[in-house]
């Protein structure tokens, strides 16, 4: 595997764009910087780089900079909230008041909400600050797609390769430097895929942990919005400010609020781990340096105490046909309208992924709704058994662009899938780099709501390693 | 350490082949399963590819109206989603219940949502 390089030419002499949410948080309580200034400096930084990155499609600067001198202000009288003065970015699938809020779609290219989501009114509550709506693929689904209004997101890590879907502008920029954290969204794993193939955390939390009014739907029965981070804590920090309750989203699930920083700190002593191995190696091939990447870093939580047990659950097959089948009806009854009067203006992709979704029966989409329960309590087993289940973050590092290729009409089956199916809280964080110097994952799941336990190996894993450390330069080019 | 792990620490597995070396039905008897054999392994595998007409004739049922163009797109791509369907398990229980839920909605207003049309 290779060394990549932690010498980065592509940083500044302010050096905030590295510098983590919590990082930055300490800034600000000691006054050792300002909102303000960190806005300009990654306005700086993005100015630069995302000529080539296109890791925004809207930015937003007269917004991140009335808000960051608000968050000056809060500081100064010691009225601060959770993440005050934090620039962050919105997958551009959530709703914005006022901003260009497309899907990467041109069905809808001058959509322009009347509301927030949920989620960035909770960000702006928070006294976060918006720097802009990023690149996705065609409602979060597809892709990627050289025929749509914007072009795709590229990967920081290497020029001329994808970040990821569908989060894929998100992992990007968030890898690049230009925000510590973006919102992304995740049905099948398009948070947890970007942030593999960017070489940062990315979090599917607990399904109705946090609300999805005001986004875009992909599958509505799967959807969940998620942080991307460049460390576990800072994930567990922003999940903290847009989980909760709302009763305008039908699958929000009232209950006591978690504290997601609450076990941090202890370690994995005694800690159970589930290492399901066949889902990378064994019912799909994976890229040679995936599973000795992700076996080190077992070896690394092993070594700190925790109880790792190879498991056996069901073939990702079995996962990826129940989950395309409800997602592609769901997109299609979501679509429809569009879909009987402009096909057309759908992309390529996007069309030949979810047309399909008109001629699947009803009594199929209730045969993927039976399997998904059936599937779900395996994993419900599963979690009685272990605290944690750990597997390989995705199958292969980063794919090279290729404009004149046609993205097969289904994919080898996910490997983040299956947690979609369950339900419960799953995330990606760096383990290491491929041979091409392209970041890897591991990947981490837990019960439903018991983020706490994810985050705590999570944590202890980044405390023992420096993959999170590193930042990419090649794919970094004015 | 354990079992496991010490093998992922020296890169072998319990079959004594690299752990790149793809032995995953030999590894798959030391993994404890949480995998239940049960109801549903009959499925629609054996019935033969849809036809163009038939694609066709299904396109109109759904309400589209689609060019040629489009019309060879969906030829194209539906076979494989067909042969995902046909995939699903079939054979289950009367009782075996699909992954719904219905919770009282709290808010019965109208919810002024962005109608997300131009």
């Amino acid at each position: 595997m290779s060394e990549a390089a932690s010498a980065n030419p592509a940083t500044s002499a302010s050096g905030f764009e590295f510098q983590t949410v919590s990082g930055l948080l300490a800034l600000f309580r000691s006054g050792a910087a300002s909102p303000v200034e960190v806005v300009r400096d990654l306005s700086a930084r993005i100015d630069t780089y995302d000529g080539g990155l296109h890791c925004f499609v809207t930015r937003t600067p007269e917004i991140a900079l009335a808000r960051a001198r608000a968050a000056e202000q809060q500081w100064q009288r010691g009225e601060a909230g959770a993440l005050t003065g934090i620039p962050y970015g919105l997958k551009d699938v959530i709703c914005t008041a006022g901003v260009l809020t497309t899907g990467q779609s041109k069905i809808l290219q001058h959509h322009i909400p009347q509301h927030d989501s949920a989620v960035e009114e909770k960000l702006k509550d928070s006294g976060a600050l918006l720097m802009g709506k990023l690149t996705t693929f065609e409602f979060a689904h597809g892709g990627p797609s050289w025929d749509l209004p914007w072009p795709p997101a590229m990967n920081p890590w290497k020029s001329g390769y994808m970040p990821g879907a569908t989060s894929s502008g998100a992992g990007a920029a968030v890898a690049a430097g230009f925000l510590p954290a973006a919102i992304g969204t995740d049905t099948g794993g398009s948070i947890r895929m970007p942030a593999a193939m960017c070489g940062i955390v990315g979090v599917k939390p607990t399904y109705g942990l946090v609300s999805r009014r005001g986004v875009l739907p992909n599958t509505f029965t799967f959807d969940a919005c998620g942080p991307m981070t460049r460390t576990v804590e800072d994930a567990a920090l922003v999940l903290g400010a847009i989980a909760g309750f709302d009763d305008a989203d039908i699958s929000s699930v009232e209950r006591a609020p978690i504290d997601f920083m609450r076990d941090l700190a202890l370690g994995v002593r005694g800690v159970r781990i589930g290492w399901v191995r066949h889902w990378y190696d064994g019912d799909v091939s994976c890229h040679p340096d995936v599973a000795p990447a992700v076996e080190q870093a077992l070896t690394v939580l092993a070594e700190a105490g925790a109880i790792i047990e190879e498991i056996r659950l069901s073939d990702l097959l079995v996962y990826q046909d129940c989950k395309t089948t409800i997602s592609i009806t769901e997109m299609f009854s979501a679509y429809e309208h569009e879909f009987r009067t402009r096909p057309q203006d759908f992309g390529l992709m996007f069309r030949n992924k979810v047309l399909s979704g008109a001629l699947i029966r009803a009594e199929d989409y209730f045969q993927a709704l039976r399997q998904r329960l059936w599937l779900s309590r395996e994993l419900t087993r599963a979690f009685r058994a272990c605290d944690v289940i750990a597997t390989a973050g995705w199958m292969t590092p980063a794919d090279p662009a290729r404009p004149d290729k046609l993205e097969k009409f289904l994919r080898p089956p996910n490997i983040t899938t299956p947690f979609n199916i369950g339900g419960g809280p799953a995330m990606n964080l760096p383990c290491g780099f491929s041979r091409e110097g392209l970041p890897l994952s591991l990947q981490l799941a837990a019960a439903h709501f018991d983020e706490p336990m994810m985050f705590r190996v999570g944590h202890a894993f980044q405390q023992m390693t420096d993959w999170h450390t590193r930042h990419p330069s090649e794919g970094m080019t004015q | 350490m354990n079992d496991a792990t010490r093998r992922a620490s020296t890169g072998r597995s319990s079959t004594g082949r690299s752990s790149t070396g793809r032995a995953s039905t030999a590894r798959a008897s030391t993994a404890r399963s949480f995998v239940e054999p049960g109801p549903g392994q009959r499925t629609l595998d054996g019935l033969p590819p849809s036809t163009r007409q038939d694609i066709e004739r299904m396109a109109k049922q759904a309400g589209l109206s689609l060019d040629v163009a489009l019309m060879d797109e969906l030829c194209t791509s539906y076979p494989a989603f067909e042969a995902m369907v046909r995939r699903l398990p079939r054979a289950r229980d009367r009782f075996d219940e699909p992954a719904h839920h219905l919770v009282a909605p709290t808010r019965v207003g109208a919810l002024e949502p962005d109608s997300g049309k131009d």
